[in-house]
C-alpha cells in the first residue's frame, strides 16, 4: 500500500500554512485596508476576486503543462494531475464568475456586462468544462486522457487569442466601467497577501484532489489483480 | 455603509463552495479507506 | 509515389466527389443556413435598420451550419469504417488531417457563396462588400482549423452531437468574434483600415491552430 502513505508532515505543513495566511488574508481585508471611496464595501470583492482569477489561469496552466508531458510519457500521473487541476480550476473559475457578478450589481448597477475579464473567464469556463466532459464521455480510460491532454494544450492556446479578440472588441466600444484610481500601498499589501494564500489553497486543493484520485486508481487495480486471481 | 448585502453574499458563496468541496473530497477519501479495509479482509481470507 | 500535396488533395478530391453524388451535405447545409437567417430574423421588425444584428445574424447561420458539416464530416467515416481504411494507407497522419480539413474548407465556401447574397437581399443590405470574402475566407479556415480536430474526437465519444459543439464553440469564439465585428463594419461601409485588427486575430488564430492541430490530430485518431 505504498501509494496510500501519503507525504503526510509536508501535506500538513501546507494546509497549516495556507490556513494560517487565510487568517492573516481576511484580517488585512475586512479590518486593515481602508473602505474605497468610489465603491463603498462592495469593493474589497476584489480581494477575493483577482486571486481567484489568478488561480483559475494558474490551474489552466498546469493543465496545460501536465497535458503535454502525459502526451510525451503516457505517464498516468499526469492525467490525474491535470483532471485535478481541472477540477478545482472550474471550481475557481466559477467563483471568479459570481463574484465578479455580485461585485457589478452595486457597483455599476447591473448584474451583468460584457467587459473583458468576465466574457474572457465565461470562455474559460466553457473551455474547462470541455475538458471535464471530454474525459467523462470517452469511451475508455486512455482515450480519455488523451483527448482531455489534446484540450488541454488548445484551449490553453486558445486563451490568449480570446483576451485579444475581447479587448479588441472593448476598445472599440469602451464601457464606461474602469477600476478608478491606482492601489495604494495598503491596497496592494492586501492584494498579495490575499493571492498568496488563494494559491497557497489552490496547491493544497491540488494535491487532496490528486491524491484520492491515485488511491483510487490503485485500488481500482488491485481490485482487478485479485479478480485475476480468483 | 450600504451594500453590505452582497459583500456578505459574495463572502459566503466563496467559502460554502470551498467547503462542500473539501468535504466531499474528505467523504470520497473516508470511502476509499473503507474499500480499503474490506479488501484487506479479503486478502486475507484467500 | 505521390507527393504529399498528391496525397493531400487527393484526400480533398475523394471527398468532393462522394459528395458530387449525393450532394447531401452541401445542400442540408445551405438549407439550415438559409432557416437560421430566417428564425433569427424573426426578432426584427420590418423596416428597421438591421445593420448592427445582420452581421450577427449571417454568422450564426454560418457558425451553427459550420458545427454541423463538421459533425457529420467524421460522422460518415466513421459509420462506414472509412476511417479504418483511411488509417491503413501509409499516409503521415498530418497530411490526412490537411486533406480532410482543406475539404471542409471548400464546402462551407460553396455554402457561403451562395448564402451570401440570399442574405443581402433578405437582410436589405447596401451590397457586396469585396472585404466579405477575405473575412469569411480568414474565417472559415478557422473554423476548419480546430473543427476538424475536434470533429475527429468527438466522433469518438459517446455523446458524440453535442459534444462537437461543446468543444468547438468556446475554442472558436475569438474568430466568430472577429468575424462578426468585421462584417458589422463592412456592412456599414467600413474599411480594410477599419477590419485590420480583426483580421489580425483571425490571421492568428489560424496561423496558430493550424500549426498545432496536424500535430495533435495523431493523437486522436490512434488507436
Amino acid at each position: 500500500m505504498q501509494a496510500l502513505k501519503q507525504n503526510t508532515r509536508s501535506v500538513n505543513g501546507l494546509l497549516g500554512l495556507t490556513f494560517a495566511l487565510m487568517i492573516a488574508a481576511q484580517f488585512l481585508i475586512f479590518v486593515y485596508v481602508p473602505t474605497e471611496r468610489t465603491m463603498g464595501v462592495v469593493q474589497r470583492i476584489f480581494y477575493f476576486h483577482v486571486p481567484l482569477a489568478w488561480n483559475a489561469f494558474l490551474a489552466f496552466a498546469i493543465v496545460f503543462v501536465c497535458s503535454i508531458l502525459y502526451l510525451r510519457s503516457r505517464d498516468m500521473k499526469w492525467d490525474r494531475l491535470a483532471r485535478s487541476s481541472a477540477e478545482i480550476g472550474l471550481l475557481f473559475t466559477t467563483l471568479v464568475l459570481i463574484t465578479g457578478t455580485i461585485w457589478d450589481k452595486p457597483a455599476w448597477g447591473v448584474w451583468w456586462t460584457w467587459d473583458p475579464r468576465l466574457t474572457a473567464t465565461l470562455i474559460l469556463w466553457f473551455i474547462y468544462l470541455a475538458y471535464l466532459f471530454v474525459s467523462a464521455y470517452a469511451t475508455e480510460e486512455s482515450q480519455g486522457a488523451r483527448y482531455a491532454a489534446v484540450i488541454g494544450i488548445i484551449g490553453f492556446l486558445d486563451v490568449p487569442i480570446v483576451a485579444l479578440a475581447i479587448v479588441l472588441w472593448q476598445t472599440q466600444h469602451p464601457s464606461p466601467l474602469i477600476f478608478e484610481g491606482g492601489l495604494t500601498g495598503s491596497m496592494l499589501l492586501t492584494l498579495m497577501v490575499s493571492i498568496v494564500a488563494f494559491t497557497l489553497l489552490y496547491l493544497s486543493l491540488l494535491i487532496l484532489r490528486n491524491s484520492l484520485r491515485r488511491d483510487t486508481d490503485e485500488i481500482k487495480k488491485l481490485k482487478q489483480y485479485m479478480d485475476e486471481r480468483n | 455603509m450600504e451594500n453590505w448585502g452582497y459583500l456578505v453574499a459574495a463572502y459566503s458563496i466563496i467559502w460554502v463552495a470551498i467547503f462542500i468541496y473539501i468535504f466531499t473530497l474528505h467523504r470520497r477519501q473516508r470511502q476509499l479507506r473503507r474499500e480499503i479495509d474490506s479488501l484487506k479482509e479479503k486478502l486475507k481470507g484467500n | 509515389m505521390r507527393s504529399a500535396a498528391g496525397k493531400t488533395l487527393a484526400i480533398v478530391w475523394k471527398d468532393i466527389t462522394s459528395e458530387m453524388r449525393t450532394k447531401e451535405i452541401a445542400t442540408s447545409l445551405i438549407a439550415f443556413a438559409l432557416l437560421v437567417i430566417v428564425v433569427v430574423s424573426f426578432t426584427l421588425e420590418p423596416g428597421e435598420n438591421t445593420s448592427p444584428i445582420a452581421a450577427g445574424i449571417l454568422w450564426v447561420a454560418f457558425t451553427f451550419a459550420g458545427v454541423l458539416g463538421l459533425s457529420r464530416s467524421f460522422a460518415t467515416e466513421k459509420d462506414k469504417g472509412c476511417l479504418q481504411g483511411l488509417m491503413l494507407c501509409p499516409v503521415d497522419r498530418s497530411i490526412l488531417y490537411l486533406g480532410k480539413m482543406l475539404s471542409i474548407v471548400v464546402f462551407m465556401i460553396v455554402v457561403e457563396i451562395i448564402i451570401i447574397p440570399i442574405f443581402i437581399v433578405l437582410l436589405d443590405q447596401s451590397g457586396f462588400p469585396p472585404q466579405l470574402a477575405v473575412i469569411a475566407l480568414l474565417a472559415t479556415i478557422g473554423f476548419a482549423a480546430v473543427g476538424t480536430l475536434f470533429s475527429a474526437m468527438a466522433v469518438n465519444t459517446r455523446a458524440r452531437e453535442v459534444m462537437m459543439p461543446l468543444l468547438f464553440l468556446p475554442v472558436a469564439s475569438p474568430v466568430i468574434i472577429a468575424a462578426i465585428k468585421s462584417t458589422a463594419l463592412v456592412l456599414s461601409g467600413g474599411s480594410w483600415g477599419d477590419i485590420a485588427s480583426w483580421l489580425g486575430v483571425m490571421a492568428a488564430f489560424d496561423a496558430i491552430f493550424l500549426a498545432v492541430s496536424p500535430l495533435v490530430f495523431e493523437v486522436v485518431i490512434e488507436e
